[in-house]
């Protein structure tokens, strides 16, 4: 499929939207309350985009409506100084009865403000992973497993402790956070820094929200042999046979450095499924090797696929992810301030030209789109 | 010199002892099997696996003490077939605890607990009270009066927990609570009551940046008005409640701006704040000298709960592998009392080493995974030497590791896997497998070296099973430096030491009078007088051989029998080679050579 067609769809998609429109007055925590995720990924475009600004927001809003947050970052976050820039970040204010989970090494003064009720065995570089309520209210930094199975294994806990719902705050390149495993839901985080204009952060969005909102095959029955295939671990080619589709394992783990052998035994598959990290040169090679429009690649959730540009095959996943919403950040530390009203617009508008519609917030001004946007993506 | 310090040197004694590796030479380990069982036995706790890194082999001299883990062990394996929810709910307990290990040594070292291993502690107490509720349970165990091996029973820590889950309810959390300190209680009430303070001075400050900017900013938030509200932008600039903070492209901001009255409150909330940080402090030193005071119950609750986990690893293990309880007999003679009597006449207490029904669990697993029937093997040994022939493909080195296999497990405290084991404990337990190839050593060279271990050691009571020896060289001199190396020990062994040997060597055991086994070996008609068309019958299903070996498994008769001294080693290597495979044209040949041989003792071609 290339970009043009994929725009052609989403001009299909827009129309009945506008029929039938979002209750505007609603703001990021009307939505999030309503969509019933008991456990929420923030996810950054890049490093400084304002995500620990949206984690506040969310924070403060969620907490004065009376719920019980829990809250772990799937890196190191919420420092004082950003360790990576030196620029001066936002840290996390939890209100007091908050449950967090962060590793003893950079909790300091914030220890004594908290209510210890478990440790962790496995110790990181900062030391034991703590799970604690927090008894008043201070600022504490955030650092959490990296691995998507501990970090998991943790919003299980923060919920069994008595939180209603877990943000988790995906640091750079910690997508993981939003894997389907760990999390219910996702807000995608952009900002100034994203881009040099409106337009570029505007773009990298669309493709953003586009890869993270990749759906299931719309057959059943590929759909079920997908989930076989995902649970054998190892790459799986989906054929057609007399009474439907069969399901052919093939001896590769990974598709890193095999992609021409796989590609050569799929000469007459309908689909690939791919258990681990699909790559950008895996899709080329599928995208210059497959003539027949109709193959296309599984991966497992949309965070094991590491591709950069649209790629011209279709890509769908076995276990979707739900995107909630996007959020902004007009301003970034090396002083560049957007206009948030253009900006939000403009991204509500490249999103939906994607074919995925989301609501989008500037949580900061509270200017917010609803654009595209229908009652149905709520659901 | 009192009872303790005695005891004291006893143990001391024990442990320069131990420092002599039991099982030799170090390959033993992986060949008897024995790495892998040990490897089966994985604690869920921290406390646990230190208890099993420690655990040591025992050696003679603690039978007693051998004889008291086993009757713990027993206790828990027939505690566990009567109320097996009892164990589920331990292993549960176990999974969730937490190491100890760290608070117990800065306590040891009279530092000051920080705060998460306060809570470790408080989770250590957490998990002693319900260990110590589970063993009283009369609901889950029933009425009788269990009797819990002592080891295993914990010391209540309720003075412990007194200090320190104050406030906490039910379940094990940690804070520095108000409970702890008055004056903490009263600095924090003053600092929340200044912080009161500060909130309604600056809200009303808010109120007027309300009507402005038609919304209540929070207290530290950053107000931005876009640049085209010039009209704002003046009002807010005119407002000494608003500060300005900087001026992008498109926007000013703003934030509330502090009071006077606000910035004094603020400064003393912050000298509040370090008074109760420092508070706090004292009381976690506070805390850690009375938790210090009960450091030695916190040390035995901890070893307690280990020793549990343990127990229960061990006990499960035994379930899995049949295991049964030993017999251990006390050997009468000390070897480590000083040196045995020249005349010998006290040394010789024979002890003997019975095994019936010995299985070897990862030959078991092994065979039973492609389908057969394992056959268990028994064995009586009660002479210095014993030698044990059988056809290739016998089972003669299982037969041998079953053995060294079962004492090993003994001597480590697990049940052994057979039907009856009866045996006196070893200084060292020696088992010579083929080795593989050494660089620069031959098989024989590396066999030589290896032997020297054992026969350094003959003031120590050894188990010793020695897998062909001398088969790396000619027949006949293997033969003699074989038979010269039992016919050795028979004379030298002052320590009721054993030597099991495997071999093809005719005539060994009659050489040297000594209890000869014999695996029953093939259980066929054939032979290789029989015709061409049986073999065939076996070879038509053959692939690569494989077919052989399976008829093999099931001709097989791999049990052990106690046979005269002179009865002939037997003689089927051709007729298993036949089997396997080989061409009959070889096999008639090598035949011919073999009656030649048997009848002149030379072969001419």
């Amino acid at each position: 499929m290339t970009q043009e067609k994929s725009r052609a769809c989403g001009e299909k998609n827009r129309k009945p939207a506008e029929k039938k429109h979002q209750d505007k007055s609603k703001d990021l925590s009307d939505l999030v309350i309503e969509s019933g995720a008991r456990s929420l990924a923030v996810i950054g475009t890049a490093k400084n985009v304002g995500k620990t600004v949206t984690m506040n927001y969310l924070v403060s809003e969620l907490s004065s409506r009376g719920m019980t947050l829990g809250l772990i970052s799937s890196g190191r976050d919420g420092e004082i100084i950003d360790v990576l820039t030196g620029e001066p970040k936002p840290s996390v204010t939890p209100p007091a009865g908050t449950w967090i989970a962060t590793a003893e090494g950079v909790l300091g003064e914030a220890a004594m403000n908290i209510e210890i009720a478990d440790v962790f065995e496995r110790t990181g570089i900062f030391g034991r992973i703590i799970i604690g309520r927090m008894v008043e209210s201070v600022p504490i930094e955030l650092v959490g497993p990296p691995t998507a199975k501990e970090l998991s294994l943790i919003v299980k806990n923060l919920l069994a402790f008595g939180a209603d719902i877990v943000l988790v705050d995906g640091a750079l390149d910690r997508k993981s956070a939003a894997s389907p495993q760990v999390t219910d839901a996702a807000i995608l985080s952009t900002g100034a820094v994203a881009g040099r204009n409106i337009r570029a952060i505007a773009e990298e969005m669309g493709f953003w929200v586009w890869l993270l909102s990749r759906p299931q095959h719309d057959d059943e029955r590929i759909r079920a042999l997908a989930r076989k295939a995902v649970e054998k671990e190892t790459v799986c080619l989906i054929r057609r046979s007399a009474d439907g589709f069969t399901l052919d394992p093939i001896p590769y783990v990974t598709v890193l450095g095999n992609e021409d052998d796989i590609l050569e035994l799929a000469d007459d598959a309908v689909a690939v499924v791919v258990p681990g990290a699909v790559t950008q040169e895996f899709v080329e090679a599928v995208w210059s090797w497959v003539e027949d429009e109709e193959f296309c690649v599984i991966a497992r959730d949309a965070v094991s696929i590491f591709v950069d540009k649209m790629p011209g095959i279709s890509l769908y996943v076995v276990y979707p992810m739900r995107v909630l919403a996007a959020t902004v950040n007009p301003s970034s530390f090396a002083d560049v301030q957007h206009d948030s009203e253009e900006l939000v617009r403009e991204i509500a508008e490249e999103i939906s030209r994607w074919g995925h519609p989301l609501p989008v917030f500037d949580v900061v001004s509270g200017e917010k789109s609803f654009k595209g946007v229908s009652g149905l993506v709520m659901g | 010199m009192n009872e303790e310090s005695e005891a004291r040197i006893a143990r001391v004694a024990k442990t320069t002892r131990k420092e002599r590796a039991v099982l030799t030479p170090p390959s033993a380990r992986e060949k008897l099997g024995f790495a892998a069982v040990w490897d089966r036995v994985t604690p869920r706790s921290a406390m646990g696996r230190r208890v099993k890194f420690r655990a040591k082999p025992f050696l003679p001299g603690m039978e007693d003490d051998l004889d008291k883990e086993f009757d713990a062990l027993e206790t828990i394996v027939g505690l566990w077939s009567e109320s097996p929810q009892i164990f589920t709910e331990f292993m549960g307990i176990l999974s969730n605890s937490k190491d100890p290990f760290y608070a117990i040594t800065l306590l040891n070292d009279g530092k000051p607990l920080p705060h998460a291993e306060m809570f470790i502690v408080a989770h250590l107490c957490f998990t002693v009270n319900r260990v110590l509720a589970l063993m009283t349970d009369e609901k889950l165990i029933g009425q009788t009066a269990v009797l819990w091996p002592e080891k295993v029973v914990p010391p209540s820590l309720y003075e412990v927990e007194k200090h320190l889950l104050l406030g906490s309810q039910g379940q094990p959390t940690f804070y520095v609570s108000d409970g702890y300190s008055e004056q903490l209680a009263s600095v924090r009430k003053e600092r929340k009551q200044k912080e009161k303070e500060l909130r309604e001075e600056m809200a009303k400050e808010a109120a007027k940046a309300e009507e402005l900017i038609g919304r209540r900013p929070g207290l530290r938030e950053e107000i931005a008005i876009r640049r085209r509200d010039y009209d704002t932008i003046e009002k807010a600039r005119l407002m000494p409640e608003l500060a300005e903070t900087r001026e992008t492209l498109t926007h000013v901001h703003f934030k509330l701006k502090p009071t006077r009255d606000a910035v004094k409150i603020e400064r003393e909330i912050n000298r509040l704040r370090q008074k109760e940080s420092e508070l706090e402090e004292q009381v976690l030193i506070d805390l850690s000298k009375k938790v210090a005071e009960h450091l030695p119950e916190i040390q035995r609750a901890a070893k307690a709960i280990g020793e549990l986990d343990f127990l229960i690893c061990k006990a499960e293990l035994a379930k899995t592998m049949n295991g049964v309880r030993p017999r251990i007999v006390r050997i009468a003679w000390e070897p480590h009392a000083g040196k045995p009597d020249q005349d010998g006449e006290s040394s010789k207490t024979p002890v003997p080493l019975k095994v019936c029904e010995a299985v070897h669990p990862l030959v078991k697993e092994e065979v039973e995974a492609r389908g057969g029937k394992y056959q268990p093997i028994s064995m009586e040994v009660d002479s210095t030497v014993s030698v044990i022939t059988g056809p290739n493909m016998g089972g003669k080195t299982v037969a041998l590791a079953t053995i060294g296999l079962c004492a090993t497990m003994v001597q480590w405290g697990l049940m052994a896997p057979c039907g009856y084991i009866e045996m006196g404990l070893y200084d060292f337990i020696h088992f010579q497998a083929q080795e593989e190839e050494t660089p620069g050593l031959s098989s024989f060279a590396a066999e030589i070296v290896s032997l020297k271990q054992p026969l350094s050691r003959l003031d120590e009571r050894g188990l010793i099973l020695l897998d062909e020896v001398g088969r790396g060289t000619n027949p006949s001199q293997g033969l003699s430096l074989c038979a010269a190396l039992l016919s050795f020990y028979l004379e030298n062994d002052r320590t009721s030491s054993h030597v099991i040997v495997t071999t093809h060597y005719h005539g060994l055991a009659d050489m040297l009078q000594v209890p000869h086994w014999q695996v029953r070996g093939l259980t066929t008609d054939l032979s290789l007088d029989s015709p061409q068309k049986e073999f065939a019958e076996i070879s038509d299903t053959w692939a690569n051989g494989t077919d052989g070996i399976q008829w093999l498994y099931r001709h097989m008769d791999y049990s052990l029998q106690k046979v005269g001294p002179d009865t002939p080693t037997p003689h089927d290597a051709l007729l298993i080679a036949r089997v396997l495979g080989i061409n009959k044209e070889i096999i008639e040949k090598a035949e011919f050579f073999y009656k030649a041989s048997q009848r002149n003792g030379e072969v001419k071609i």
